[in-house]
Formats: structure tokens, sequence, C-alpha cells
């Protein structure tokens, strides 16, 4: 007799079925992930060994748990820790429109998760709603390591296609193969404006398109000036900041853009938006912590461990509701 | 690195005493003298960098794979898993995890030409869903406690800024250390600092690899914790002076019909 008593289907991924499931001696509640080993020719998948050998080191309250591994010759079993929702169900359930207080909690859990993360040379890579999973009491965990990985050193071009679209970091997006843990903070970026608005941020059909919807509101980068004076744009748009005194030029600076990979000269220049009216719910704080957050230069982009201690998360320490799960 | 090193899996679950692994070789290796043990270390340590070298896989990556091979044996024997297949698989199994995969018939066939190349008294009757059969005797083995630090990490990391030689000479003898069980006894840092020390004495020599190898033979070092490892090291060599990898199938095999026989 099997051990689980399967109750429902959770959800479905790249990779296996999951579902929700009770241990028949001990009535615990917990979720399954089911891999079919049906490929005899290449044993277990990247994926999941990727997935539960860093589970398996990762133990923090902002972590899904991995309580155990069921291995048959047929099928790999991964039993978690039972979540009730994960952040796009979450939202949705709230018809899009989550209270901004709520909003902090959970953003804070993401950081305080993915500091972890990074304090042990982890890379999440697929931070997006549907992998964090939240439970009743409001926790939210970091799940589907499907695609993290330890970043060791030395540091080599890691695969190119990890990241989803919608979440991808804009160096990524124009080919950097460098790239480090400013890509979860991205990606966190991406999630707190989401969750603000019940919409995805920046949502492109195809890489292009992502890189123009990223431009259309954060402006098109601008490489630095001395780095780049030749540079036809850059001239154009060191004019266009004289001529209007426009405070948006600074924020779109990005030292060495235009030496990426996939850069395009024929780039069209927006001179980006004003975040406030696209984000009613957020507060002067809130969009402060989203622009660092969504800073363009990888390496100026907030760590989370700086995040952390952004005054926006102030209220939350006031409450004394950030003990949780910090560290 | 290191502060996380203490909440790994191989500081909690897999780090032994020294007593634990002179108590496991008792038990395992009866059969065998001090010196035919070490020759099995190194001859196998020897062959898994020897498949990492055809598949030009990074160092670690190798030293991962023979961390490996030593966890699954010390609860099994020769006997219950043949060690060609288990080496095979475990540089399968550690290319995976370090996310430099291969295609397992890319493993299975620069395993059996390196195999054949080495010695014709080695047999390798295996096929590809051998090693996939393999791995999970593996997985199973080591709970699926599959992150191994080493001590190269240790070495370039920020603090330590070491000269070119230093840092080659330090290298090569972790390298060396992977043919000693140190591994699971000693924290990567302790080994690398072993390691920085004999290098330091090196480097001011300007000594030739054989002339290294001899001079930390006849070294006489005796200094406390570290040099535990040191120690180690220096008998490493001595006893590798005197290894012969031709003579090694043939001690695989006596000794494996040696545990049937008992069995
Ligand atoms: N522990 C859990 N508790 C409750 N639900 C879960 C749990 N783990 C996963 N789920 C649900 O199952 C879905 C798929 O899980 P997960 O993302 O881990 O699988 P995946 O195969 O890697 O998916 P993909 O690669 O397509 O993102 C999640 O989006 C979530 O809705
Ligand atoms: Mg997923």
């Amino acid at each position: 007799m099997e051990k689980y008593q399967k109750i429902e289907k959770l959800g479905e991924g790249t990779y296996g079925i999951v579902y929700k499931a009770q241990n028949r001696e001990t009535n615990e509640v917990v979720a399954l992930k089911r891999i079919r080993l049906d490929n005899e020719e290449e044993g277990v998948p990247c994926t999941a060994i990727r997935e539960i050998s860093l589970l398996k080191e990762l133990k923090h309250p902002n972590i899904v748990g991995l309580f155990d591994v069921l291995h048959t010759e047929k099928k790999l079993t991964l039993v978690f820790e039972f979540m009730d929702s994960d952040l796009k169900k979450f939202v949705d359930a709230y018809g899009g429109d989550l209270d901004p207080l709520t909003v902090k909690h959970l953003l804070y859990q993401l950081l305080c998760g993915i500091a972890y993360c990074h304090r042990n040379r982890v890379l999440h890579r697929d931070l997006k709603p549907q992998n964090l999973l939240i439970n009743k009491r409001g926790d939210l965990k970091l799940g589907d390591f499907g695609l993290a990985r330890a970043f060791g050193i030395p540091v080599r071009s890691y695969s190119h296609e990890v990241v989803t679209l919608w979440y991808r970091a804009p160096d990524v997006l124009m080919g950097s193969r460098q790239y480090d843990t400013s890509i979860d903070i991205w990606s966190i970026g991406c999630i707190f404006a989401e969750m603000a608005t019940g919409r995805p941020f920046f949502a492109g059909t195809s890489i292009d398109d992502q890189v123009l919807h990223i431009f259309k509101i954060m402006g098109t980068p601008i490489d630095s000036p001395s780095s780049d004076v030749s540079s036809p744009s850059a001239q154009q748009q060191q004019q266009q900041q004289n001529g209007s005194g426009e405070p948006d030029y600074a924020r779109r600076l990005w030292p060495g853009c235009a030496q990426l990979p996939d850069w395009k000269r024929s780039f069209p220049i927006y001179p980006g938006v004003a975040l406030e009216p696209l984000l009613p719910k957020l507060s002067a704080k809130g969009i402060d912590l989203l622009r660092r957050l969504l800073e363009y230069a990888p390496e100026k982009r907030i760590s989370a461990e700086q995040a952390l201690s952004h005054p926006y998360f102030d209220e939350l320490r006031n409450m004394g509701a950030t003990s949780g799960g910090s560290n | 690195m290191a502060a996380n090193y203490w909440e790994s899996s191989q500081f909690q679950r897999f780090l032994l005493t020294r007593y634990e692994l002179a108590e496991i070789e008792s038990t395992h290796m009866i059969q065998l003298t001090n010196h035919e043990i070490t020759h099995l270390k190194i001859y196998f340590a020897d062959l898994i960098l020897k498949i990492g070298k055809r598949l030009r896989t990074r160092q670690e990556i190798i030293a991962t794979a023979i961390v490996y091979f030593k966890r699954f044996y010390i609860n099994n024997t020769f006997y219950d898993i043949d060690p060609y297949l288990m080496a095979a698989t475990c540089m399968y199994l550690a290319c995976k995890v370090e996310e430099n995969p291969h295609h397992i018939k890319h493993i299975w066939s620069e395993s059996s030409a390196m195999f054949t190349e080495t010695s014709p008294d080695i047999r390798f009757p295996y096929d590809i869903p051998d090693i996939a059969e393999c791995e999970s005797y593996l997985l199973e083995e080591m709970k699926f406690y599959l992150v191994v630090y080493h001590p190269y990490q240790v070495l370039i990391d920020e603090s330590i800024k070491l000269s070119k030689p230093a840092l080659q000479a330090s290298w090569s003898i972790i390298n060396d250390s992977y043919r000693t069980d140190m591994t699971l006894v000693y924290p990567p840092h302790v080994i690398a600092v072993a390691a920085l020390f004999l290098s330091r004495v090196v480097d001011q020599g300007n000594l030739s690899d054989i002339e290294a190898q001899q001079w930390f033979a006849d070294l006489n070092v005796d200094i406390t914790d570290v040099l535990q490892v040191v120690t180690e090291l220096l008998s490493l060599y001595k006893v590798w002076s005197e290894y012969d990898e031709a003579k090694m199938p043939e001690l695989v095999s006596r000794y494996i019909a040696d545990i049937a026989a008992s069995s």
C-alpha cells in the first residue's frame, strides 16, 4: 500500500504533476511532485537533481520544505510541505486587489527567502508568482528550484533560456551571460509591481517585445557618456535632458549597456513614465524601493539584504512583524 | 562559504571521525594490507579523474564524483556493486549536480574506452541502463544529499590572494588529497590550509613535481591540527611512490573474490 493517499491535483509543471496528498499513518497533509522516469536511457532528470540537491541543503521559513524523496523504478516523488496556494492563484482570488499591507508582508518574506539563497550562493533564476507558495497563515515560501543553481566560481556562462520572459532582467534579455544574484532581484521587482496592480508589469510576448515593454515604462537606457561619447543616442539623450531638465535621465543611465550582445542602435528612445500613477497603491517609499529593484545596471541593483532594511518595511518593523523569517 | 559549510549535509551527515573511518576500513578491508588499501584509493581516484579528463570537466566536478564514490563504499563493498560501474556512475551524477550534464551514452562510451585503454584486465560488461540503475542505488545511499564542498573553493575565495605558482601548487596538492579519504574526515578549509602550507614549502625551492613528491615524503612535519592533514598527505606521497597501476585490476579482482568467499 502506498504511504500517501492522493487527494487532488494541484498543478502541472514542465516535468511533473503536483498533488495534494495525505500520509496514511500520520494524517499529515503534504504536496507530492511526481516525476516520471520513463526515459530509461537518461537516469533522473537534471532539473529534479538540481531541485532536490539544493532543497536538501536550504532550510529556511521562507523556502518550501522538502520532507522526503521516494524513489521507485518508474517514478520519483518529492514530498513537500503543503501550501494552500501560489501567489498567482492568491492574487487572482482577490481579483487582483491585495491590500497594501499584505503586499508589504509578502514582499518582505520573498526578500527574506531570496536573501537566504543568495547568502548560500544559490540563484533561483525562475522567480514568478506561480513558483511562490502561500499558505492560509499568509506565509510565503519559495518553491520550484528546478532551474536554481549554486553559483560557484569560476563564473562561466549559464544556459540561456531560464527566467520566464515577464520576469527576466534586461541584461539577460539583451544577451548577457554573466548574470548573478541581480537577476533574481529584477524578478522580485516585477513581482512587487504585479502584487500592487494585480497585473503583470512588463508583459512582453517575445524577447524584443519584452525589452520594449520595459523601455516604455522605465525609459530606454543610456550608456554612460564617458564610455560611449560617440554614440549618437547618448548625445541625443544628453541634449534632451539638458533641454527639458528631465529627471529620469539619471535613472536611465546604464554604463556599458550598448556593449551588451543584443543591444541595438535602432532601439526606439522612450523617456520613460512616472511610476506613481501606474502604482497608486504604493507609497513614496514603496515606489523608491521598486525603482531600486528595477535598477537597470545589474551591479547597481539593490541586494536582497539591503532591500530588507529599506524604509518601506519600517511599518512592519514597528508592528514587530519582521521576525518571522529574517534569518 | 565557511558559515554555510557548517549547516551543510556534508558537515552534519557525512563527516566521519578518523576512528569511525578506521573502523569501517577494518570491517570492509580486513583482507588487505594498509598499502593495498591506499593503492586502491589512488587507483579509483585516478580512474574517475581519467573519465573527467576525457569529458573535459572541471576539477571540482571530478572531486565531487570521487566523494560520491567514497560515500557509497562506506556502507557497501566492492562485491555489492562493481566499483568500475560505480566510478562511471559517480561521474555521471556529479556532472548533473554541478550543472554540466553529459548524455549517459557519452559517459558510458568514454568510461568503457578509458577502462580498455587503462588495462585489458578491466572488465566492464555494462550497458547504458546499468548506469541509470546504478545511479538510483547511489542516490538512495546518499539519501539524495548531493552538494559537496571542496577545498578549491576555499583557495579561490576572496581573502587569500595567492601568487599564480602558489595557487597552482596548492591546487595540485588538493587534487592529490582526493587519493586519500581525508575529504570524509576534515572540513574543506582544513585541507586547503594544509595544501597551502605544503605549497609554500615547494614554492621556495623551485622543485619539479617528482622532486617535490620525494621531498614531501622525506619531510617529517609534525605540528598540530592542520598538520594532521599534512601528515596524511605526506604518507600518501610515500605510498604513492610504490604504486603500480598495472597491478591494480588483479588486486581488485582478488579483493572482490575474497569478500565473496567470506560472505
Ligand atoms: N508544496 C506545494 N503546496 C501546494 N501547491 C504546490 C506546492 N508545490 C507546487 N505547487 C503547485 O504546483 C504548481 C507547479 O509546481 P512547480 O512550479 O514546483 O512545478 P514545475 O513542474 O517546476 O512547474 P514549472 O516548471 O512549469 O514552473 C505550482 O505553481 C503550485 O501551484
Ligand atoms: Mg513552476
